[in-house]
């Protein structure tokens, strides 16, 4: 293993060493669209299907070294999550085997959050029955808009008839536990189109919101259009416009907002999101995935078929890895914690890292409430809601 | 008799427009004298820094000894003297003449003569210097030597019959170039046994043996071991060494009349040895110093600020560095309420100063900030004192002001006919006095303005080569002070006034540019969490004003496992970013935002 084991940088918890939040990256699409910069891999013919499954079996291999070491043996997941790419791609039999695979290594706790990410135009009611029936629980749908317009310039491959498809499939499978993913800060995405598209969400009645503005990254489809002129670049004073909208639009049909992009039922809230945002233990397999235990975040090779060949090679697939200090660890759960609605504690952070946000940063925290960007209540930091889309501000002043 | 190896010397420089292919004519004749082994050749051998090759243009001066058998038999030391093609190192050229008794003039058979081949001519000339014609470039597909040689006639006065054709490139007619020069250009003159008199036309510094000051001898003989004085300075050094130029330093037993060379006396300083300095055997000094000739005089000021205050020690010391080897660079410290403490320094031009701030952050890895540049005003205060003015922060307030006067240039362009009604306009836009035109055989034009200095160090010549095409060309000479009615333009961020985005501008000017200054500054700020708003103002009133809406949004919405580390370094980033920019007041202000000034035309 390419890593060593961390000299007790901060004082270790009691909750590090426990349950995990497992996440498993499968980076497969039916295409790429055109603001995508993850790892992932189009699967368009048997030959990608072919390379889909070595993948697979690659993964198997990783999850089988990880469950036999000393961190991770014997560990329980509270969750799982199927992220992508576009899991639901594979052939439904592969994800039950994979489930199976995981559950036979890390027994999952009876309540477990069991997640996958779907596109519409890749679930139909039965699909969405064989996964409930393999042990999912919660669907998470890429419908990023009802606007086939929107669509056609996010390059993706589905229309707002299919995405309404999926989630009445989803529904009508009794999948009880819905998440709709949405994106905002479109190029010539209007007020009214996102208006509309929040409106089509809210009806559709699911369990969970995501919001995403959409970022330009560098060297994507979308990112060329918009240095050549074909598109304009995003306007971020209407998405700031768009994001106060949708505040206000899914508040009012009975959401809670409870993180800077995440909105839920009440008793909805993702689970496998808190963890991260608790800074949590979690283990990620499959190229490009994240891992954090025991003070040490690594993550794997982002290519699917370096992955593939490493851990041929008998490889453990670790790209980097680092050991936190202790005031970066502090840093860390202030950037994530206070992106929650309730915020984090001080207890919390030095109960698990040693040092309290005050010894650290102390002068920051002040400053910062008198300029009325940070609140100090009941023992917990948090940023007032009105101050969420410039929230960047905050936790510029909790690094290097 | 055989020929003495006076007589058997010719001392000459190669001076050029820029791009007429002086430097590959240079390194052509260094290839065919064997001063170069193929192996040492590459690109513009005399060409050292690399900042020299990157932009394809001589900066400094420097000088190679070569050995040539001409078709009489007889073997000739050539000391070849390359000089700098651009106007702002006019000065590094008339130097370089003052060593020499002759110079080849490189004119490119497709642009023909230009402004600085006049100006060249004119120092060239004006030295007593024997010219040698060379028209180059005669390969390329369009080049039209005939066109050219009518060019030398009508605009330099020399007969298109002496001119040798050439393409340095390929390498046709060097030898005849060679020729030319053996028979054209006199030996040196000077008398071997009269007291020495040697005057230091350029110098550089060696970290282990201090200045290397390169040297003409007139009269005399210069050798390790003589006791020297410095006739201006008075100084006194101990010739350890002389020496040629080959490619590196070659030690020779002495220097005597006519030789050009290096003497090495354990000088510690570039201010004792300068350029212009006569040098004389302390035991038995000449009567009279050799005639000094234009020094250098900055022309061109601005204000160089370490980004992070704590740098201003390196900078400092970069700067002394630096000053060692460039006798035209001024500076002097200064402090400003906007930017801390850093120095005020001149230059030559606005190239000399982008290379030295090139230098700067390239060899020394400097954050800098610079102000925009600013010409040296003259300000006559109402108790009737005159005080030098090179940073617009320091004009004497308006009660106190009697009036102002800037310096003026004479600016000469050379254009096709096409192109004279867009350097009118320009030169009209300009606050320019038309003073003359005229016109040659060929199609190219002269026309001559006067100018306030103040108006070329904008963005005169970037807008005169944009209306032309890129073929107007431009020389100008200052002629002096006069009075303009010039007003000081104030920035204010957010209320508060910044020392460092002040100008000086003339009053009919002042509104237009005010809003320009304020437009182009809104467009480098970033939005900040509260508004900002920009002012111009005249005294007390404002004339423009811009306002920045504040930051609505600067969150990247999602950030789950995989983001954190990405998320952190992201922070990281920008706050790195915020610390290489400089706070005034609140609102953090980037190092370009104070070259804003310098762009007055969108």
């Amino acid at each position: 293993m390419s890593r060593k084991k961390p000299s007790s940088p901060c004082s270790r918890s009691p909750t590090e060493g426990g349950a995990l939040g497992l996440y498993v990256h499968i980076p497969f699409c039916a295409s790429k669209c055109a603001y995508c910069d993850f790892a992932s891999v189009p699967l368009d013919d048997a030959g990608g299907m072919s390379a889909a499954r070595r993948y697979l079996e690659a993964l198997f291999i990783e999850i089988d070294r990880r469950a036999v070491s000393a961190e991770f043996h014997g560990a329980p997941a509270r969750t799982v999550y199927l992220g992508g790419g576009t899991p639901t791609i594979l052939p439904r039999d592969w994800i039950a085997e994979l489930l199976t695979r995981l559950r036979h290594r890390f027994p999952f706790e009876a309540d477990a959050e069991i997640s996958i990410e779907a596109n519409p135009g890749t679930v139909d009611e039965e699909t969405v029955a064989t996964l409930l029936a393999a042990g999912i629980n919660r669907f998470s749908l890429g419908v990023q808009s009802f606007s086939d317009d929107v669509l056609h310039t996010l390059g993706r491959v589905h229309s707002a008839s299919e995405a309404r498809e999926a989630i009445s499939a989803a529904r009508t499978a009794r999948c009880t536990n819905l998440n709709l993913d949405l994106m905002f800060g479109i190029p010539e995405q209007s007020m009214e189109e996102w208006q509309d598209t929040l409106a089509q969400a809210a009806d559709a009645q699911p369990e969970h919101v995501s919001l995403y503005a959409l970022s330009v990254e560098p060297g994507t489809p979308l990112a060329c259009g918009i240095s050549a002129g074909d598109l304009p670049p995003p306007d971020d004073d209407l998405a700031a416009g768009m994001y106060e909208t949708a505040h206000d639009m899914l508040t009012h049909a009975g959401f809670e907002h409870y993180e800077i992009s995440n909105f839920a039922r009440e008793g909805s809230q993702c689970r496998h999101n808190r963890i991260y945002w608790a800074d949590e233990e979690y283990l990620g397999l499959g190229a490009s995935s994240h891992s954090f235990r025991n003070g040490v975040r690594w993550n794997n090779c982002a290519d699917a078929e370096v992955y593939t060949e490493w851990i041929g090679r008998g490889r453990l697939p670790v790209a980097r890895a680092e050991t936190l200090s202790a005031s970066e660890r502090v840093g860390e759960m202030l950037i994530l914690g206070l992106r929650r609605a309730e915020g984090v504690t001080s207890a919390e952070i030095a109960a698990r890292c040693g040092s309290s946000p005050e010894e650290l940063f102390g002068e920051e925290i002040a400053q910062l409430r008198q300029e009325g960007m940070l609140l100090a209540e009941d023992g917990a930091l948090r940023v007032p809601r009105e101050k969420w889309l410039v929230s960047n501000e905050v936790l510029l002043r909790f690094v290097g | 008799m055989p020929l003495s190896i006076q007589q058997r010397t010719r001392n000459f420089c190669i001076i050029a427009h820029i791009d007429h292919g002086k430097s590959t004519l240079a390194d052509r004749i260094l290839e065919m004298t064997h001063a170069v082994g193929e192996r040492e050749m590459r690109e513009q051998v005399l060409d050292q820094m690399d900042l020299e090759r990157e932009r394809g243009i001589t900066i400094k001066a420097s000088a190679i000894r070569l050995t040539y058998r001409a078709r009489d038999g007889e073997e000739y030391l050539l000391n070849l003297i390359d000089t700098p093609g651009h106007v702002d190192f006019t000065y590094e050229v008339s130097r370089s003449l003052a060593a020499a008794e002759g110079a080849i003039l490189v004119i490119d058979a497709v642009s023909g003569v230009e402004a600085q081949t006049v100006a060249n001519v004119h120092l060239a000339v004006d030295q007593g210097l024997e010219l040698v014609p060379v028209i180059n470039k005669t390969d390329l597909p369009n080049a039209s030597p005939e066109r050219a040689k009518q060019e030398l006639e009508d605009i330099i006065g020399i007969s298109g019959e002496e001119a040798v054709l050439a393409s340095a490139k390929l390498g046709d007619g060097v030898d005849e170039v060679l020729e030319t020069v053996v028979q054209r250009i006199p030996p040196p003159g000077g008398d071997p046994s009269a007291p020495l008199q040697a005057l230091i036309f350029d110098s550089h510094f060696d970290p282990h043996r201090g200045i290397v000051a390169y040297v003409r001898v007139r009269n005399g003989r210069l050798a390790p071991g003589m006791q020297i004085e410095m006739m201006a300075a008075r100084r006194r050094f101990e010739v350890q060494e002389v020496g040629v130029f080959t490619l590196g330093l070659q030690p020779v037993e002495e220097l005597s009349a006519g030789a050009v060379g290096y003497v090495i006396a354990g000088i510690k300083e570039i201010g004792q040895a300068p350029v212009g300095e006569t040098i004389t055997d302390a035991a038995s000094p000449a009567a009279e110093p050799l005639p000094g000739y234009r020094p250098a005089t900055p022309m061109v000021f601005c204000g160089i600020y370490p980004t992070e205050n704590t740098d201003f020690p390196l900078l400092r010391a970069a700067l002394e560095k630096l000053g060692l080897n460039d006798a035209a660079l001024t500076y002097e410290p200064e402090t400003s309420a906007a930017l801390g403490t850093g120095f005020r320094c001149g230059f030559l031009g606005l190239l000399h100063m982008e290379i030295f701030q090139e230098r700067l952050e390239r060899e020394y890895d400097l954050d800098l900030v610079l102000t925009a540049p600013s010409v040296v005003y003259r300000a006559h205060t109402t108790d009737g004192e005159v005080a030098e003015v090179d940073n617009p922060a320091k004009l004497p307030g308006a009660d106190r002001l009697e009036h102002l006067e800037e310096p003026f240039v004479r600016a000469t362009i050379m254009t096709p006919s096409a192109y004279v009604g867009p350097c009118m306009e320009l030169c009209q836009d300009r606050r320019g006095d038309y003073e003359s035109m005229e016109h040659s055989h060929t199609d190219r034009v002269v026309i001559t303005y006067t100018l306030p200095l103040a108006e070329i160090i904008l963005d005169f010549f970037d807008q005169l080569k944009s209306r032309t095409r890129g073929y107007a060309s431009l020389d100008y000479e200052v002629i002096g002070y006069r009075q303009s009615d010039l007003a000081k333009l104030d920035v204010l961020i957010n209320g508060d006034p910044v020392d460092a985005l002040s100008v000086i501008t003339h009053r009919s000017r002042a509104q237009q540019r005010g809003k320009h200054l304020v437009k182009r500054l809104r467009a480098t700020l970033s939005r900040q969490m509260f508004e900002i708003r920009l002012q111009a103002a005249l005294g007390s009133r404002i004339i423009a004003a811009e306002r920045i809406a504040p930051l609505r949004k600067n969150v990247t919405a999602k950030c789950y496992g995989g983001d954190v580390t990405r998320k952190r370094k992201l922070l990281e980033r920008q706050k790195a970013g915020k610390k290489r920019m400089r706070q005034i007041g609140n609102v953090d202000v980037p190092q370009e935002a104070f070259l804003t000034v310098l762009k007055i035309a969108d």
